[in-house]
Order: structure tokens, then C-alpha cells, then sequence
């Protein structure tokens, strides 16, 4: 990314010179050889020009001009014009370039050309041009190795993070987020696992950020870059450094970004539908997707201010994000504070720091998944014969009950559950909230030179509400006559302290850097949920815990606490060897008493080749690199001791379903990467290879028991997830010119997840992951499939492979489920484009995923209830499957629905998107506005290439057991928007 | 370097030595606070209590007001196979459960092994620490819960349940652990009849009443002992006979939840869900016999059925439409006056006792009356039950005969009566033609219960069915008789290989709906 900082440093003001007489010279490197491509600027002015093959030069200067020469990767130099006409410069590579330092685990700063495993960085400016709520959707294709999926959520909801593939069956596979050193707390949102379930989603921890704290994001993709972690962080981390006074400096910065959402890649539905004598009418007035969506609106302001004094620095900033989804009602807002203080005191030998940030937010109406409170499943199934114009009264006064009761012709849909898509959408609705605050100190004293001491603690509380309020007269599954009540306070604190020595220390020729420490991490969740089921409400519309008939209150308070010693050596040889050595011993309380202490330990080896051998000149770093890692990781809370559980619909003890698990031992991850990095031209060209395989053993499995067994279900430990893949980062600067510069980045990743083993006892045997799934979907895992397969059912064969036709006439389908597909990529290709001609930035990004296939319950059920041009354009024409001609609409009447043939719901998940559009331009120094930028700005433009009737890197929920599934999402959006920043 | 080594490294290698030794309150930490923990439950015996509300819930199931649970554990099977309900909606695209094409058969072997197991179980584990009556109470409950299951599937884990390597007993196994276990639980309510309050709270069918309990264990024994009287003639006599002289439900007697709050499932699926609706059968023998309780169990058809305001059932196994079409979901409901989402979770009655004692008396068994009497004291007890009027002339009754069924929406499904019995009783009608009456009338006695019923339908072959109207079996299944039990649970093959192949063998045929148990034998 040093790139980007040199780029930064040739902004180019306007300005007027006299320009009178032409010189000349050459360009050379201190060793001799000529530099071509060198930018040659006279200062203070835009005009320039670049250094020919040969490093030479022609330029029309004035007397008093000074040139700067300026080379990706060099020092600049400043040559004062005078009376000379000849220049011969020699540019001096760029050491301080040369040794970029690395924020590591625990905020250890290492030489880049040290680290023994890979890591990405991501600036600010790239997370902040394209603003979206949740900033990680922002990094999509940005890191070679992330894969990122937005969720069904809405804005501001959950994404699916992903690094290097998913490893663990039953526990997280998302990455550890760590703020300035100090892990963020888990979320506690709900992420649905199963077919039919709404639940809260106040967005993951990351989302609640403000991106314009942001100062960089560094992911730590493998285990080794993270051991030090911890168990937390056997699915990589994501390091993110926020911005922080700065001596000297005090500006306030302001930004102000609007972005308009369209959705697109909508359902095509039918205007027509059958009458009761079986012809075709067409009602214009019927709702279609168009119709219902609107476009989305988002708008964040954010305004910061940095104080730098000679012992203190002060940040204070403030954003505002207000957003209206493309869905009716749904809205979000969240507001930001955060103050941080950074001083140094005793001759700068202790240093304090504190950080407070505070984090208020709503959301109203986010769509869930499947179809009982998702008001989108009842819009895309309203009957064709319903008026758009009457479902939008969707309230009549009821004289029988003296209330406002729903105005909906089609009640009693028992099997979706649908309703009047705005009796949903304005009296179904969900509400919730969420207050948070992280207040974080860190003190370290600096003992000599070699050895200082940090401690830091952190404080991390979030508060959340959940309300769903279903009124009087809601379809009558969903709700009783009176209408029901769902609540949920939930309440999660993280306290983390931290103690840590360093000592670094060079000794000749080599060179030590080490560190030992202490952590301890206490987790508190408390939930109190109010869940007045299908027996309702005292009286209509009484929403309150007082209002329940039979259900009860139900409160859980459970805890853990992780205990840690770790230490970490560096050892350099001559900047050409380094060997890296990492320790850490767990003990987690969710594991029984004598297995609850684990060490797990790291190796890593780089060697610096171009330091060790004489390399061409061009080569200004070759490096190669292995570590092998050994991560272990604990279970859920309260699985080794459970006998009883409080049934939420009796609200008394009942027998546990799972049988306790005493013996539980630690799940285990061990993993070997191999990479090599090489760079040309300091900087001009750069590429980073690696290639990892992590091999994940001991996973905690869930699995129905025996009959005879005392349980019905059990836990286990066992299997061997692998997940096998290279990952290459290329970064390159084409062209380099006085006024023109490309840069660009291609990332590539493959990932091959295996399924090693799963059952030491019985082979051959599925373990579905969907949770209560009995339909055509649900993930599956069994030995030599792979993670994230999807089952569902298929048409039925017999043994020679041709297909079982019913009596019907029609073929059958299987009554269990086959293997269909797997919506895992084969490979992630992000190009990434930064064009900057004068003042004007322009950046395009490219993302596609290639590969897999993913399934659509929407098109299936859309089909099912003949709302589907689909359905539509069955009427009296044939389908041909294997040779054997069948009535398309007879066909598709049998094999529609989330019970029917799921197979033909099937969609490759092949798809290429023109991600991000930028076009900036930065204003020279008008008075006192300073940076002065405008941007107009385009997020998912259109697809290269899409063949799937929805966007497929949308999942309907973050879980492990949903992925690869449209079941009435929210559908992808088309925005474009506008930015201005200042300062001053 | 040393001495800073000495200086700092020191105190740091203390700090952090020191931190094991924190771990002691890990085990508080992993508990939930508001947790039922085992040490809790030790007042007013709860450990025990708990399990009592989960298995009287458990047998009709209801436990967990899931509703679909029970709809697929025996709403989609057994209450169609024995001509009670059939589904007005076609379930995967018309090929499912009901038309033999399993695909939800492992249910109502998990919930039971779930809710009736576990709970056993865990009351097994407390014998020591409770009152023997109260051990009693818990056995009864899992030997009714559990009779279901093995009258479905046939050899089924019993014995060693709880045990490493637990594998299948043979059904006669389990019989026999059912009378063992019935014996035990009826002595010591003979020895202990004393109250307990804390059972009284708890105990949803009799409210403490262990002398009801006992009358139901000996009910209970009794119907199992009918139910092996064709395999195992001489202990089905000698049981049935303990059975009746101990003391069994007489004419008020009911097992049913009753007290606290209820969900009935079959009210939920039927009113709400809209997913069950009367079988062509029952209304078949309701109409042709001119039976009062016709009006009591069912509602007349709606609009859309094509037959509004007359009784119209559904074929079992019938093709039908789209429910959006408005037609098959009109057919007769459920009457919500008697099985609405409130209604009791009946389990067995005083009418079914009847009319076993009147089976036995024709078997020439010490019944305790005649098989006329016990017969007709059996449509009294039922029409006592319902609150229906006209048994005497009901009973009378000498001509009416089952009606034909004719589908007001498809024709195709039209068929003539399945029998000529009649009501009245004749001593000088054959064994054969008794026992038609006996079960007959028992069947009509005994819905919504079609567990049971499916049992009694296997073993006599009464009453006579309408055939499937669509078999789509594969050939496993035999139109005429009908499903004989359930494929086991799929993944049972899968995750308990050895025992379930000790399962089959024992069942003596394949594991598919077409193999007979072991107490149906023609």
C-alpha cells in the first residue's frame, strides 16, 4: 500500500509560472543504472513531465522554479532551477519504504519483510469513498482470501466474513475483529440457522463502527499471523487502527455522503391468473416486485476534529447514518461519538491513551428470513387477483371488535402464512435498538530503549432490544385473535484486560524482538425474551410482558471467561533470516475441569533472498516464507453441565435433549502456509503468493443418538475438516507520469474445503446443519463433501438411472434429500483500478466469484403459488426431460414449492459485478477549506455476468446452516450517491 | 540484559503463574444463573415432578405445542390409516405418508424416545430417592406412551434402554416388559394409595388420584393383552383376566390432560392449520349407522366443498388440488366444540374398556359380564362421554348399515359401502361377526385416538376401510390391508447400524410399511 501513500504525496496543485527556457538531463539510481519513468514537476505547479527509456529529460522552466524529482520507491529530490540548463540526479532508494512496519497480533509492529504469513491492508480512503452502513461490505473483493456476503438484513445488518473457508461445523467461522489492540465483542445477534426464523439482528460488531475512525484495516488471514490471539482468532483477524491525534497538527475534517439504492435483479411475476373456469385473466393492477420495492435512501454526515499538542492529542468525531430501505418501513439510523486522548508524560516514558466510543442505534422492519413476518414473502405471493390499490388500505374498522382489523380478502394461508404485504409491513412490524459503548485505557512505560511494558483494559457493553408486535386479525398461525408479542432485552459486556512486556533489542547481527503477556476476557450475556407463542394476548393488541395469557418471561444469565499467557520471540539474522516463535496457553471455562487448559504454538521462518544473493537491481525484495500453527478452540457456553432447560413455551424445567458432554475436548486446528513475495522496482510491481492448508480436527458435533442412548441427541468430537487453497495479491503500477498515475491491485483465491472425516464409527452418513429443515434445502455435511453442501430433493430414478414416472403421469421426485450443489466459489477474482489525471481520482473495482451454485426457494414457492411469469409461461407448453415430453404447468404444479423438486431451483452462482465506481476531484486550496473533494460514487453498477434470478453473494442470514439460499431476501440494489469532504 | 531479565521477567513469570489458579470459578461462570440446576430441583421432589407433566403431554402429543410435531408423528399416518382424518392439503405434490409413500415415518419414533424415554428414564435413575407409587405413576406413562411405538415400528430399544450398545428387543421382548413393568406399578399402588401433594399439582390426568391410576394401569394392561390375544392366546386370558379383577375404567372414567393449560393439536391443525378434515370412512359409518356423534366430532361441509351442509369426507390417499382452490379444505371439519385448540388430550376411556371386556367375554374370558352387556354398556359410556343423546335407540338399532361414499368433487373417488354390520347386538351372530360390532363401535368410541385405533384395525381387520385410493408404495404395500407398521426412523440405519439390524431381523421382513407384526398374525 505504499503506493497509494506516494500517489498521496504527488498531489498536484495549480498554479502560474513563467516558463522561459528549456532544460535538460538524466536520471539515474545511485547505482548507475538510468531511471525511466521518473515524474519531474516543478514545484508547486502541475506542470511536468516524466523521464524518457534512457532516464533523460526535457523540461521549459523558469528561473526561480525548483523541480522535484519523484519516483515510486525513491527519495524525492528538490532542485533549485537557477541559471543551470544541465541536471544529471540521482535518486536514492527509499529505505524508510523499504522497512514499512506492520501493525501484528497485539499490536506487536514487526518489518514488514519480517512477517512469516500474509496480511492485507486496506486504507481508509478506500472504505470511506463508497460508504455503505456496514463497512465490511466495503473490503468485498479487496483482500485476496475475504469473502464477504451481505446478508438478508437490510442495512446495517450482519455480513458474512469469511477467510480461507469455513473450518469449524458447529462453531463461528468469522473472523476476530480487534480495535486498536483489543478484541471487539461478538455481536450477540441472532443469525438465523433455520428455514422459518426471524430473529433480531443488530448487525455484527464490526457494523457498529464509524468507517471514518478508520485509519487502516490489516487482515491477518491465517492462523499463524494470529496465534497470539488466541482461540478467538482461529478464523483469522481483522486489525483495524483508528485515527488518533497527531502532534503539530489540529483540523477539523467533514464528509457528507448520499447514496440512492435501486433494487434490481427483481422476481418476474405474472399479471394473470386463473379463474374458476380454468382461463387466463389478466389484472393490471396486480402487485408486482416493482411495485412494492422503493429506492433506498442513505445518507452519513460525519464530522472529526484532531488536536495535536506537544503531550497531548486529542480526537473527538461524530457521524450520523440515516438510511431508508429499499423495503417499505424499513429504516435504520445510527449515531457515533468517539473521543480519543493520547498523552505522554516523564520525559515521554509513559504514555496513556483512552478511547471512549458510544454507539446509538435503531433499526425498524428488517426483513428476516422465510415467509411468516417477511412482508416481502407476502408481497411476491399476493394472489394475482388482488388490487395493488386495496392491499394498501391494508386496515378496515371492524365494528365487532371496535378495532382496526386487516383489510385482506385471501386470510387463512396456512402454509406460508402470507397476509396483506402491508398489514405486514405496518402491523407485523419489528423494532429494535441497540446502545453500546467500548471505553478502552492502555498505559506503557517505557523502561529503556529495549524493554517497555503495556497494559491495557477495555470495557465493551452492548444493550439491545428486540420488539415484534403482531397486531389483532394477523393470519392465525402467526398469531391468536388478539395478536401476539415477542420481546427481547439482551445485554452482552466484554471486560478485557491485557499485560504485556516487550523487549527489542539488536546485537550485532541479530536482531530480538520479544514479548510476554497476560490476558483475561470476561464475557457476561444476560437475555430476558418474552415470547407470548400462538395463546396470545389478554386483549387485542396489548403489547406488553403483562399482557402473555399462559407464556412466561424467561430470563438466562450465562458467562466465560478465558485466562491467557502468551509470549512471542522474533529472532533476525542479519535482516535476511528471521525465525518467529509463538506461545499461548488457554484456559476457557466452557471447558470441563480437567481438559479446560490448552497450549497451542506457532513456527515461522522467512529468509529475505535478494539480501542473501545478488539480485538483478530490479529486484528490490524477494522473501520467502512458512509457518505452521496450531490453534486450539473451546465450545459454547454450558454444554458440559446442561441437565435441565426452562422450556420457553411451558416456562418449566424440562429434561435436556442433549445429553451433557464431560469429556469434551478442545476443537483443534493445525495449519501449514507457504508463501513468497516479490517486488520490482520498489513498488512498481508487487505480488504476494501463498498457499495454506488448515486441517481442522476434534470439531464439536451435534448428532441424534441412538435410540437406547439416554438422549436423543449428543455431542461429539470428531472430524477433519480441511480447507486447502492459494491466495495471490498483485499490485502494480503501469504508469507513472507527471500528471497520469494507474495503479492497480488483482487479488486472487482459490479455496478447496474437504471433508476429511466426520464419524470416526459410521462412514457414510449426512449431518444436516439447517436447523429443523424437513424441505427441499438444507446443509449437509458427510465425509468427502465439502462445507456449505446443499441438499434438497431431486427427480426420483431408478437404477438404471432413468426417471420414476407416478401415476400421474409426471415424474416423481426423491422423498430424501440428494446432494444438489455447493454455493462456495471456486475462486474470487477482485481487480481493483485507481486512475488519478491532475485532480481527478477515478477507482474501479471488479469482483467476481466463479463458480458454485446456489438455489432459489423464492422462484420455487413464486412458482408454487402462480404469481411467476414462470408459472405463466408453463401454460400449454411441454418440458423435455430426458427425451420424455411433460406438460410444463402439470409439472411444475408437482415439483414447485419448498417441498417439490428443488433441484430445478438450482442457479450456477457464477457472477461478475462492476462492485465500485468512483470518479473524485480534490479542489486546490480554496481559503480555508483544505482537501476540499467531491465524488460521485456507484456501487454495484450491473453484472458481467449473472445467471441466478437474484444476487448470489446474498445470504439469507450469517448462520452456518443458511447459506446459498434466496428465500424472500431482500434483493441486491443498484446504488449511486455523491460524497464531499473537507477540511480545515 | 540479565538483570532486567531478573528485574521484569520475574515478576511478569509470577503474574502469570499465578493465573490457573483462578480457574476454580469456571464451573459458576459456564452455569446459567437462572438455570434449573439438579440441587434445586431436590424440593418438593421435582426431579421427578418434572418428568410427569412431559410425558402425559407426551402420549397424544402436545408437549411442546409444536403442533407440527404431532401432525407428522400421527395426524399424517396413523389418523388417516385408521379412517378418522385425511389431509385436505396435498402434502409433496400428492405423494406423502398418506399415500404410502413414506418420507415423515421417523417421527413418532424420536418424539417418543425424546419425551417418553428421557423422562423414564431419568424417573428410573430417581427410584431409589422417590416413593414407589410415585415410580409407579411413571412406568404406567411410559409403557402408554411407549405401546404406540412399538405397535408401529414392532422391535423397538425397551429393555436396555440407557445402556452402552442398547440394542432392539423383539416386540414380544417388550410385551413382556410392559405387563413386567404394568404388574410392578399395580402392586404398589394396591400397597400406597396416600396422597402427595407435590404429585397432586403435577398430575395432569388424575390430579393425584392414585386409585385412578390404578384403574388406568389395569385399563392399560388390558388393552395389551387384547392386542396379543391372537399371538399369545394363554397369557392374553391370564392378563386380561388380572386385569378386569383388579379393577378398570368404568362408565365416567377418563385419561385425559384436562387441568392447566392445553394445546390440542388436533384443534390447531384442524381449525387453524386447515390441514386435516374428516375421512370418507367415519363419515361413511356416522351417516349409514344414523350415529349421533356424527354431529359431535364433525361440522357440516362449507362453501366450496360442493356439498355445503352435508357430512363429506376425504378418500385416504386421494389426489388432491391446490388447497388455494378452495375445495377439499371445506370438506367436514373437526367440530371445534370437541376438539378445539382447548380441548382435553384424551388418551383412553371408559368406552374403550368396555368394549375389550366385551372381546374377552366372547373369547369366553372371565370378563365380568356378558359380552352384550359389556358391548352395549360401551356405546352408553361413549354417548355418556360426549353428551349425546339417543343411545338406547341407537343400540336398537338392527338395519342401518354403513353408507356409500360419493366425492361431490371427484367422482372417481366414489365407492360402496365397506360393511353390512349393524348396531344392534345378536347373540347368535358368529365370533366373527361379534367382534366386527365390538371393534367397530370401539373405533367410533375411541376418535380422535388413531394410534390406537390403526393398532386395532391391523389385528381384527375392523372396521373395514375404504382402500387407499392411491398406493404409491412401489409395490411394498398391500392395497387391500392396508400399511402394516412404519419404516423405522432413516437415521437409525445410519447412526445405530447394529442394533437396527438386529431391529429387523427381529421384525422378521423388511424394514418397509408392508411387514406385519408380530401380534398381527390372520
Amino acid at each position: 500500500m505504499k503506493l497509494l501513500s506516494l500517489i498521496g504525496a504527488m498531489l498536484i496543485t495549480f498554479g502560474a509560472w513563467a516558463q522561459d527556457r528549456v532544460v535538460s538531463g538524466q536520471v539515474k539510481e545511485v547505482s548507475g543504472a538510468p531511471l525511466p519513468g521518473v515524474n519531474i514537476r516543478i514545484d508547486g505547479t502541475s506542470t511536468g513531465t516524466t523521464t524518457d527509456f534512457d532516464g533523460k529529460f526535457t523540461l521549459k522552466v523558469g528561473d526561480d522554479a525548483v523541480l522535484v524529482f519523484s519516483y515510486v520507491g525513491y527519495v524525492s529530490q528538490k532542485v533549485i532551477v537557477g541559471n543551470k540548463t544541465t541536471f544529471n540526479v540521482a535518486l536514492e532508494a527509499d529505505t524508510e519504504q523499504l522497512e514499512e512496519v506492520v501493525v501484528t497480533a497485539m499490536g506487536i509492529e514487526r518489518s514488514a519483510e519480517s512477517l512469516t504469513y500474509s496480511t492485507q491492508e486496506v486504507k481508509a480512503e478506500e472504505l470511506t469513498n463508497v460508504k455503505d452502513p456496514n463497512l465490511m461490505n466495503s473490503l468485498s473483493g479487496r483482500v485476496a482470501g475475504l469473502q464477504i456476503s451481505r446478508s438478508g438484513s437490510g442495512a446495517g445488518g450482519s455480513v458474512k466474513v469469511n477467510l480461507r473457508g469455513n473450518r469449524s461445523v458447529s462453531g463461528s467461522n468469522s473472523p476476530l475483529y480487534v480495535v486498536d489492540g483489543i478484541p471487539l465483542a461478538g455481536s450477540g445477534a441472532t443469525q438465523a440457522n433455520a428455514l422459518e426464523d426471524a430473529g433480531r439482528d443488530g448487525g455484527d460488531g464490526i457494523s457498529n463502527l464509524n468507517p471514518e475512525d478508520i485509519e487502516s484495516i490489516n487482515v491477518l488471514k491465517g492462523a499463524a499471523a494470529s496465534a497470539l490471539y488466541g482461540s478467538q482468532a482461529a478464523n483469522g483477524v481483522v486489525l483495524i487502527t483508528t485515527k488518533k491525534g497527531m502532534k503539530g497538527v489540529s483540523k477539523v475534517n467533514f464528509s457528507s455522503n448520499f447514496t440512492a439504492d435501486m433494487p434490481m435483479l427483481l422476481p418476474e411475476m405474472t399479471k394473470f391468473y386463473k379463474d374458476e373456469s380454468g382461463s387466463l385473466v389478466e389484472n393490471a393492477n396486480a402487485l408486482t416486485a416493482e411495485d412494492f420495492y422503493q429506492s433506498g435512501l442513505t445518507f452519513v454526515n460525519a464530522i472529526s476534529a484532531t488536536h495535536g499538542g506537544d503531550k497531548t492529542q486529542l480526537y473527538f468525531s461524530y457521524a450520523n447514518t440515516t438510511a431508508q430501505g429499499v423495503l417499505p418501513t424499513n429504516e435504520f439510523s445510527k449515531n457515533n461519538f468517539t473521543v480519543r486522548q493520547t498523552g505522554s508524560l516523564f520525559d515521554d516514558r509513559l504514555t496513556l491513551s483512552s478511547s471512549v466510543n458510544y454507539i446509538d442505534q435503531s433499526a425498524q422492519n428488517r426483513p428476516g428470513v422465510g415467509t411468516p413476518y417477511n412482508a416481502i414473502a407476502s408481497a411476491l405471493l399476493s394472489p394475482r387477483r388482488a388490487n395493488i390499490s386495496d392491499m394498501e388500505t391494508y386496515e378496515v374498522f371492524d365494528p365487532n371488535r371496535n378495532i382496526n382489523v386487516q383489510n385482506w380478502a385471501y386470510t387463512g394461508d396456512t402454509q406460508y402464512l402470507t397476509d396483506n404485504p402491508y398489514w405486514v409491513l405496518n402491523r407485523n412490524m419489528a423494532e429494535e435498538t441497540r446502545k453500546r459503548f467500548i471505553v478502552a485505557g492502555t498505559a506503557s512505560w517505557k523502561f529503556s530503549e529495549a524493554l517497555s511494558l503495556r497494559g491495557r483494559v477495555s470495557l465493551d457493553n452492548t444493550a439491545d432490544v428486540w420488539e415484534r408486535k403482531v397486531y389483532a386479525s394477523s393470519n392465525t398461525v402467526k398469531a391468536s385473535t388478539n395478536g401476539a408479542y415477542y420481546r427481547d432485552d439482551y445485554e452482552l459486556s466484554q471486560a478485557y484486560g491485557e499485560a504485556m512486556l516487550n523487549y527489542n533489542k539488536t546485537f550485532g547481527d541479530i536482531a530480538i524482538s520479544a514479548a510476554v503477556g497476560t490476558a483475561i476476557r470476561t464475557e457476561d450475556y444476560n437475555l430476558k425474551k418474552v415470547d407470548s407463542g400462538n395463546k396470545g394476548l389478554t386483549f387485542p393488541n396489548f403489547f406488553s410482558p403483562a399482557g402473555l395469557t399462559s407464556s412466561k418471561v424467561v430470563y438466562s444469565q450465562y458467562g466465560k471467561q478465558v485466562q491467557s499467557v502468551f509470549g512471542t520471540a522474533q529472532v533476525g539474522f542479519k535482516e535476511m533470516v528471521y525465525l518467529d516463535l509463538t506461545g499461548r496457553n488457554d484456559w476457557s471455562s466452557t471447558l470441563p475441569a480437567e481438559n479446560n487448559s490448552y497450549f497451542y504454538p506457532s513456527v515461522g521462518l522467512t529468509a529475505v533472498v535478494n539480501k542473501m544473493v545478488t539480485l538483478p537491481d530490479a529486484i528490490s525484495l524477494a522473501k520467502v516464507r512458512g509457518a505452521y500453527t496450531v490453534l486450539g478452540n473451546d465450545v459454547p457456553i454450558g454444554i458440559t453441565n446442561q441437565n435441565y432447560t426452562m422450556n420457553p413455551v411451558t416456562g418449566s424445567p424440562e429434561r435436556a435433549i442433549v445429553g451433557p458432554f464431560a469429556d469434551i475436548v478442545p476443537e483443534l486446528s493445525s495449519s501449514i502456509e507457504l508463501g513468497a513475495e516479490l517486488e520490482l522496482y520498489n513498488g512498481v510491481f508487487y505480488v504476494d503468493a501463498s498457499y495454506y492448508k488448515t486441517n481442522t480436527k476434534n470439531q464439536l458435533l451435534r448428532i441424534d443418538a441412538p435410540a437406547g442412548f439416554a438422549y436423543s441427541q449428543q455431542y461429539i468430537n470428531a472430524g477433519d475438516v480441511q480447507n486447502e487453497g492459494v491466495e495471490i495479491a498483485l499490485t502494480a503500477v503501469p504508469v507513472s507520469t507527471g500528471n497520469l498515475t494507474w495503479s492497480t491491485t488483482l487479488n486472487f483465491s482459490r479455496n478447496v474445503n474437504t471433508i476429511l472425516a466426520l464419524f470416526e464409527d459410521s462412514g457414510e452418513k449426512t449431518e444436516f446443519i439447517t436447523d429443523g429443515s424437513n424441505a427441499g434445502y438444507s446443509l449437509g455435511v458427510e465425509k468427502s463433501g465439502s462445507f456449505g453442501d446443499i441438499y434438497g430433493f431431486d427427480y426420483e430414478r431408478d437404477e438404471n438411472g432413468a426417471l420414476v414416472i407416478g401415476e400421474d403421469g409426471l415424474p416423481n421426485g426423491t422423498n430424501t434429500p440428494v446432494l444438489l450443489g455447493n454455493p462456495n466459489p471456486d475462486f474470487i477474482l477482485g481487480w481493483n483500478n485507481t486512475l488519478k489525471v491532475n485532480n481527478f481520482t477515478a477507482n474501479i473495482l471488479v469482483d467476481g466469484k466463479f463458480g458454485g451454485e446456489v438455489m432459489s426457494f423464492t422462484q420455487a414457492i413464486m412458482d408454487d403459488r402462480q404469481t411467476s411469469q414462470a408459472w405463466y409461461d408453463a401454460q400449454g407448453s411441454t418440458v423435455t426431460i430426458d427425451g420424455q415430453e411433460f406438460d410444463a404447468e402439470a409439472l411444475m404444479a408437482k415439483t414447485a414449492g419448498r417441498d417439490g423438486v428443488t433441484a430445478n431451483y438450482m442457479y450456477d452462482a457464477t457472477n461478475v459485478r462492476l462492485r465500485e465506481v468512483s470518479l473524485s476531484y480534490t479542489f486546490p486550496e480554496a481559503g480555508a477549506f483544505k482537501d476540499l473533494t467531491i465524488s460521485a460514487v456507484g456501487r454495484n453498477l450491473f453484472f458481467f455476468y449473472n445467471n441466478a434470478p437474484y444476487d448470489p453473494d446474498i445470504t439469507p442470514s450469517a448462520g452456518n446452516g443458511m447459506q446459498g439460499l434466496d428465500f424472500f431476501g431482500i434483493p441486491a440494489t443498484r446504488s449511486v450517491g455523491m460524497n464531499v469532504k473537507f477540511s480545515f | 540484559m540479565k538483570n532486567i531479565i531478573k528485574k521484569y521477567m520475574l515478576p511478569a513469570a509470577v503474574v502469570a503463574s499465578l493465573l490457573p489458579a483462578c480457574t476454580d470459578d469456571f464451573q459458576e461462570i459456564n452455569t446459567d444463573d437462572y438455570a434449573v440446576t439438579e440441587e434445586l430441583l431436590e424440593g418438593d421432589f421435582q426431579f421427578a415432578m418434572v418428568s410427569f407433566p412431559q410425558l402425559t403431554r407426551s402420549i397424544y402429543f402436545n408437549y411442546d405445542e409444536s403442533n407440527w410435531k404431532w401432525q407428522i408423528v400421527q395426524n399424517l399416518n396413523a389418523d388417516v390409516f385408521s379412517g378418522y382424518l385425511a389431509p385436505p392439503t396435498p402434502f409433496r405434490g400428492n405423494s406423502n405418508d398418506t399415500h404410502y409413500d413414506f418420507g415423515w415415518n421417523g417421527w413418532a419414533f424420536n418424539v417418543a424416545y425424546e419425551n417418553i424415554m428421557g423422562p423414564a428414564y431419568s424417573l428410573e435413575q430417581a427410584k431409589e430417592k422417590i416413593s414407589p407409587k410415585l415410580y409407579a405413576v411413571g412406568l404406567i406413562l411410559k409403557v402408554a406412551g411407549m405401546h404406540r411405538v412399538t405397535d408401529a415400528y414392532g422391535p423397538i430399544p425397551y429393555t436396555q434402554y440407557g445402556e452402552a450398545g442398547a440394542t432392539y428387543d423383539s416386540q414380544e421382548a417388550v410385551y413382556d416388559a410392559f405387563f413386567s413393568e404394568l404388574n410392578e406399578a399395580i402392586a404398589a399402588l394396591e400397597a400406597d394409595q396416600d396422597p402427595l401433594q407435590a404429585f397432586s399439582a403435577n398430575d395432569d390426568f388424575f390430579q393425584g388420584d392414585f386409585a385412578a391410576w390404578k384403574k388406568f394401569a389395569n385399563s392399560l394392561k388390558l388393552r395389551l393383552a387384547m392386542r396379543i390375544s391372537n399371538v399369545a392366546p394363554a397369557k392374553a386370558k391370564q392378563y386380561a383376566e388380572q386385569a378386569i379383577a383388579s379393577g378398570v375404567f368404568v362408565d365416567g372414567d377418563v385419561a385425559q390432560v384436562s387441568g392447566g393449560v392445553i394445546n390440542n393439536p388436533l384443534g390447531e391443525v384442524s381449525q387453524v392449520w386447515g390441514d386435516t378434515r374428516m375421512n370418507a370412512a367415519i363419515g361413511s359409518y356416522l351417516l349409514g349407522l344414523n350415529d349421533p356423534r356424527l354431529s359431535i366430532y364433525f361440522t357440516p361441509a362449507a362453501e366450496g366443498s360442493g356439498a355445503v351442509g352435508e357430512y363429506v369426507g376425504i378418500r385416504h390417499g386421494a389426489e388432491l388440488p391446490d388447497k388455494g382452490s378452495g375445495t377439499y379444505v371445506n370438506y367436514s371439519n373437526v367440530n371445534p366444540g370437541f376438539s378445539g385448540k382447548d380441548s382435553p388430550l384424551r388418551v383412553m376411556n371408559a368406552a374403550e374398556v368396555y368394549f375389550l371386556r366385551a372381546e374377552a367375554a366372547v373369547k369366553g374370558w372371565n370378563a365380568g359380564g356378558s359380552a352384550q352387556e359389556l358391548y352395549e354398556a360401551g356405546i352408553t359410556a361413549s354417548f355418556n362421554q360426549l353428551g349425546a343423546v339417543g343411545a338406547s335407540e341407537y343400540i336398537a338399532d338392527a338395519t342401518s348399515m354403513p353408507a356409500a361414499y360419493a366425492d361431490p368433487q371427484n367422482e372417481a373417488y366414489d365407492i360402496a359401502s365397506p360393511s353390512m354390520v349393524t348396531v344392534a347386538w345378536s347373540d347368535e351372530a358368529s365370533a366373527e361377526e361379534k367382534l366386527e360390532k365390538i371393534i367397530t363401535q370401539k373405533w367410533i368410541a375411541n376418535f380422535p385416538e388413531g394410534m390406537e385405533a390403526w393398532s386395532e384395525i391391523r389385528r381384527t381387520g375392523y372396521p373395514k376401510l375404504f382402500p387407499v385410493a392411491h398406493n404409491k408404495s412401489g409395490g411394498k404395500v398391500d392395497t387391500e390391508k392396508g400399511a402394516l407398521r412404519l419404516p423405522y426412523p432413516p437415521e437409525e440405519a445410519e447412526n445405530n447400524a447394529a442394533a437396527y439390524q438386529a431391529g429387523v431381523s427381529a421384525l422378521g421382513g423388511d424394514d418397509h410399511a408392508g411387514t406385519a407384526l408380530w401380534w398381527d398374525v390372520d
